[in-house]
């Protein structure tokens, strides 16, 4: 990182179920909420990124930088960024880099998803978009079936059982309980995982993350300073289908992001205090751990079932309880992990969001600068 | 332009489901013995839910070509005899001929004469190799049979599928030689399926002596008069079988022994696969069948016709792969469930 | 997806998918997207002969028949009929559900030995006079995370450590109800290499595996059944060998016949996988009787 990108306001709505609001009216809120939050001029915003996945399959609304851009009085210039549930990763990312160059000196970066508007059958068809549409969806395959297949293969290679990966959903459930914005605020217990109705075998309703509609907005400068900076943003890819992968029990993306950022940032996963991973699908938030070099290969499961003390994980409950309005989440993790440095005055947070089955990955890594340094 | 042409390959493909006539009179309340006496038809193959006469027609050319090693290239011209294309409109020989990888020049219509399509196709191929239009063709018989619920026909109408690889008789691959084919023509309505209706009508009795006895003697007659042999000379007889009672009354009327049915009867066990039907029982005969032995083989129609060819094995016959997958019996509920 | 174009493009890829392959994992779809007819699908990630994947519907009637390494076969059938009533057709692959193995994996020196059947059925009792009356037979130590089992020959182990053993590969291992029990393949390796045949004690899934690992013709199994003329007879005879063992907590010995009424299930769904059933009322009787049974199958096979 060659420039001091600092995050200068943050804002989110409740991630839920909002039959009376639109991607607009959705977008507007957070925006709204950033710049009441925020020490800098709303004229000051010289670009504005949105980050979304679903608008023109499920809403026919594209040019949705167009929409944003109204909101401001002096109608910056703004244009979408996507990666499919990355886009939010990718966003910030492609912020960024657009902040390093000197050209944008304050970057709004929007991430909404309205997905209740379209029914069940069209969400499932427009989600696997995110895979290889040739390949992979003419055989029927669901994205929750795609991460079927992964936690079957991780079952087989590393013998964890369907008692232990229920706890990775009553984990996250917990941690909503503490978080305001959360879709979901009731706990649940391991067993009411594997009891409740199957989606694609192994994987259960509640394995999986919701449907959900929101939005969160993060503003971020060279211009102004505050408490928290990016200390690293990485994006890497990978093969879309997993067809063609070698292994697809561990995210080669996440793995390449993470470890450019450990680098980029100067510190290793031990300094770490506060992660928000994408736990799409309960599986995955297992693999993101491992793949984080938090856990070692087939060991990912024990924190949920013994939280560390040294790291958090997902406290605002993850993808899973908190919700998951696809094009929202990225920008969602980083408001919370920076909200979480600072409440506690610690020094190192990391967001991890990917897309599609990890064929893309992003993962920033937040300084807090606490006062012990100061 | 050779003289004769002759089988080069030949493949054949049922399904795994099978369901038997006792199952289907417990389900209508019927007593299954007098059906199985009847009939003579203990059970009767069954097509899955994503299979259809084009699946099935794949498999059992797919066998003729890769077990008898022939270059699919080779093959310039592919008809196909069916009573269930799958469509209306857009031959199932065009998406055959392409599936198969046949030669691009290929020529290529679907045909339809009841359960005689198969031996129709067979026809035609045996004159474009004898006139030298083609040095290969693919003459296909294949059905996913529809019956009517609690109509006779739901002991028999089975599903299946044969290929025959037609060459030139003098090619070394020639395993059995056409030495003669006749038809027999007429319109007699015994059984008929109107545009559009899901499952065939017939009519009784009538289906009987002025449709299959009649046109099967009459053409066998026919045969025995312009080919100069008699009821003895063949040594496998392979006759269409609607039932297992038809063609053993017929048999037994021109002269036929159990001796000479015995290899291609296969209805007991499988039904009436329809254009499938007798070139079901003419693959059996062609792997038992020794070199030089003769068969005799008479397909019929409703609507009505029949073909009748005499043929030459040109070799020892031998197994073709067997298929190993267990079959699999069904309920009647089960069995309804995969024809919708 | 399916319109007139893309089917026609995806035509040319289908051909080249129409070869064998192995079952790296497997799901079935709850709900399938639009487009596809049937609500429920049975899908499998393949790893073809020409080292490409696919993923593809499987034709199997039912998911409890499919192990991750099984071999498929292709064929071609109906995928979907699209708005337009344009037939699609595609490569599905067909799993044999009656899992008749052909190429073992492991070179394999002899026979297994293999009683299979619900806890408490006797098998161990069993398998220890099997190892008294045969000189040949010897007993393999069984590994498994069930806390509480205090059998002979039984280690209980970690589940860590377990995890551990798997990864290595040197384990042929089934999980019933979130619990690992498993052969060392050295263990069973061992017992060969000293002239003897290696005699296991399993439940149908490990049966299963073990078929996979060493080939279905290398497994002797025997099916025990407990006496009785119905399954409540059967199980109450259980429930009585298990309480009167005293090793048992109740709370484990009610666990096992719950386990006992599944397992009596799949051995007369499976009966493929066992090549002779018999009852245990009198183990002496049973004991003799398997061992004449073996020395048949052993000195047809020496012929």
């Amino acid at each position: 990182m060659n420039q001091n990108i600092f995050i200068i306001g943050g804002g989110q709505t409740t991630f839920g179920e909002h039959w009376g609001k639109s991607l607009k009216d959705l977008m507007e809120e957070a925006v709204e909420k950033a710049l009441n939050n925020s020490s800098g001029n709303v004229l000051d915003i010289d670009l504005v990124i949105i980050s979304n996945m679903l608008a023109e399959q499920c809403g026919r609304q594209a040019h949705l930088g167009a929409i944003a851009s109204a909101f401001f009085p002096h109608k910056p210039p703004a244009f979408r960024v996507e990666a499919a549930c990355g886009s939010g990763a990718a966003a910030l990312h492609t912020a960024c880099g657009l902040l390093e160059s000197g050209r944008y000196k304050n970057i709004l970066v929007v991430g909404a998803e309205k997905m209740t508007d379209a029914s069940n059958e069209e969400i499932a068809s427009a989600l696997m978009g995110a895979a290889d549409a040739e390949k992979d969806a003419k055989s029927g395959l669901t994205f929750p079936g795609i991460f079927a297949l992964i936690a079957r293969r991780y079952m087989y290679e590393y013998g964890l059982s369907r008692s232990d990966l229920n706890y990775v959903s009553a984990y996250h459930h917990e941690q909503a309980m503490n978080n305001p914005y959360a879709q979901f605020h009731r706990p649940i217990k391991p067993e009411n995982v594997s009891d409740s109705p199957l989606v694609a075998d192994p994987l259960h309703v509640l394995d999986c993350s919701p449907i959900s509609d929101g939005a969160a907005a993060v503003l971020l400068s060279t211009d102004a300073e505050s408490e928290v900076s990016v200390a690293a943003s990485q994006l890497a890819a990978d093969n879309v289908s997993i067809t063609e992968r070698e292994t697809i029990t561990s995210f080669l993306a996440s793995r390449e992001a993470a470890n450019r950022a450990y680098e980029e940032a100067g510190i290793k996963p031990s300094n770490l205090n506060y992660i928000e991973l994408h736990d799409c699908f309960s599986i995955a938030a297992v693999i993101s751990l491992e793949d984080l070099g938090l856990a070692t290969p087939g060991g990912g499961v024990e924190y949920f079932k013994r939280p560390s003390n040294t790291f958090s994980v997902n406290l605002s409950g993850g993808l899973k309880a908190c919700g998951h309005p696809v094009g929202a989440t990225g920008i969602k993790q980083i408001l919370d992990v920076s909200r979480q440095l600072k409440t506690n005055d610690k020094e190192w947070g990391l967001a991890q969001n990917f897309g599609g089955a990890c064929a893309t990955c992003g993962v920033h890594i937040l300084h807090h600068h606490t006062e012990s340094e100061v | 332009m050779p003289e004769y042409s002759a089988i080069v390959g030949f493949g054949s493909y049922l399904p795994v489901f099978r369901i038997t006539t006792e199952e289907i009179a417990k389900h209508w309340q019927q007593e299954a013995g007098q059906f199985e006496k009847g009939l003579g038809v203990k059970e009767k193959t069954v097509a899955g839910k994503e299979e259809d006469a084009f699946t099935m027609a794949f498999e059992a050319g797919k066998q003729a070509i890769d077990f008898f090693k022939i270059e699919s290239s080779r093959i310039s011209a592919v008809f196909t005899g069916s009573e269930s294309h799958p469509y209306a409109v857009k031959p199932t020989s065009g998406m055959l001929a392409a599936a198969l990888e046949c030669h691009p020049f290929c020529h290529s219509a679907d045909l339809e004469f009841a359960c005689k399509a198969g031996t129709a196709a067979m026809q035609i191929i045996d004159s474009m190799v004898r006139s030298g239009q083609v040095d290969y063709g693919l003459a296909v018989g294949t059905d996913k049979a529809q019956s009517k619920p609690g109509d006779a026909l739901e002991y028999t109408a089975a599903a299946g599928a044969t290929a025959f690889v037609l060459g030139p008789a003098k090619d070394k691959k020639a395993i059995c030689r056409i030495e003669r084919t006749i038809s027999f023509t007429t319109d007699t309505p015994d059984f008929w399926r109107p545009q559009g209706a899901k499952h065939p009508e017939h009519a009784g009795r009538f289906t009987g002596e002025p449709g299959y006895f009649h046109h099967v003697r009459s053409t066998i007659k026919g045969l025995f008069e312009i080919t100069k042999i008699k009821a003895s000379d063949p040594d496998h007889v392979v006759l269409h079988m609607p039932n297992a009672k038809f063609p053993a009354t017929i048999a037994r009327e021109l002269g036929f022994t159990t001796e000479q049915m015995k290899e291609g009867f296969i209805v007991p066990y499988i039904g009436n696969t329809y254009s499938a039907c007798s070139p079901l029982g003419l693959t059996r005969v062609l792997q038992k069948a020794k070199k030089n032995q003769r068969i005799l083989l008479c397909s019929y129609g409703s609507g009505a016709g029949c073909d009748a060819f005499l043929l030459t094995m040109l070799k020892d016959g031998k197994p073709l792969p067997v298929d190993e997958r267990p079959l699999k019996y069904l309920s009647y509920a089960a069995y309804r469930s995969l024809s919708l | 997806m399916f319109s007139s174009p893309a089917v026609y493009r995806s035509n040319q890829q289908v051909r080249r998918n129409l070869q064998a392959g192995t079952l790296s994992s497997f799901t079935v779809i709850k709900h399938t997207p639009a487009d596809f007819s049937e609500t429920e699908r049975i899908i499998g990630l393949i790893q073809l002969a020409d080292g490409r994947q696919v993923v593809a519907p499987l034709d199997v009637m039912d998911i409890k028949y499919i192990t991750i390494g099984q071999k498929v076969v292709p064929r071609l059938r109906l995928n979907v009929v699209n708005k337009q009533g344009l037939r699609v057709y595609d490569a599905v692959y067909e799993v044999c559900d009656k899992q008749e193995y052909n190429e073992p994996k492991q070179k394999t020196l002899g026979y297994i030995l293999a009683l299979t059947g619900p806890v408490g059925v006797g098998r161990n009792s069993l398998s220890a006079i099997l190892c008294k009356i045969l000189d040949r037979a010897e007993k393999v130590v069984l590994l498994t995370t069930q806390p509480g089992e205090k059998r002979k020959n039984t280690k209980v182990v970690q589940k860590s450590v377990f995890a551990d053993l798997l990864k290595t590969k040197n384990l042929v291992a089934a999980e019933i109800n979130g619990q690992w029990f498993g052969y060392k393949k050295s263990d069973i390796q061992k017992i060969w290499e000293k002239g003897k045949i290696p005699v296991v004690v399993t439940d149908v899934a490990l049966l299963r595996a073990l078929a996979a690992e060493f080939g279905r013709q290398t497994v002797l199994s025997f099916g025990l059944l407990p006496p009785g003329n119905n399954k409540r007879k059967m199980l109450s005879v259980l429930y009585s060998r298990l309480s009167k063992a005293e090793y048992y907590s109740e709370k484990l010995v009610m666990s096992y016949v719950k386990q006992a009424d599944n397992v009596l299930k799949t051995m007369k769904e499976d009966s493929s996988l066992l090549d002779h059933t018999l009852v245990n009322d009198n183990l002496d009787n049973l004991a003799s009787d398997i061992s004449k049974i073996l020395g048949q199958w052993l000195n047809k096979e020496a012929v």
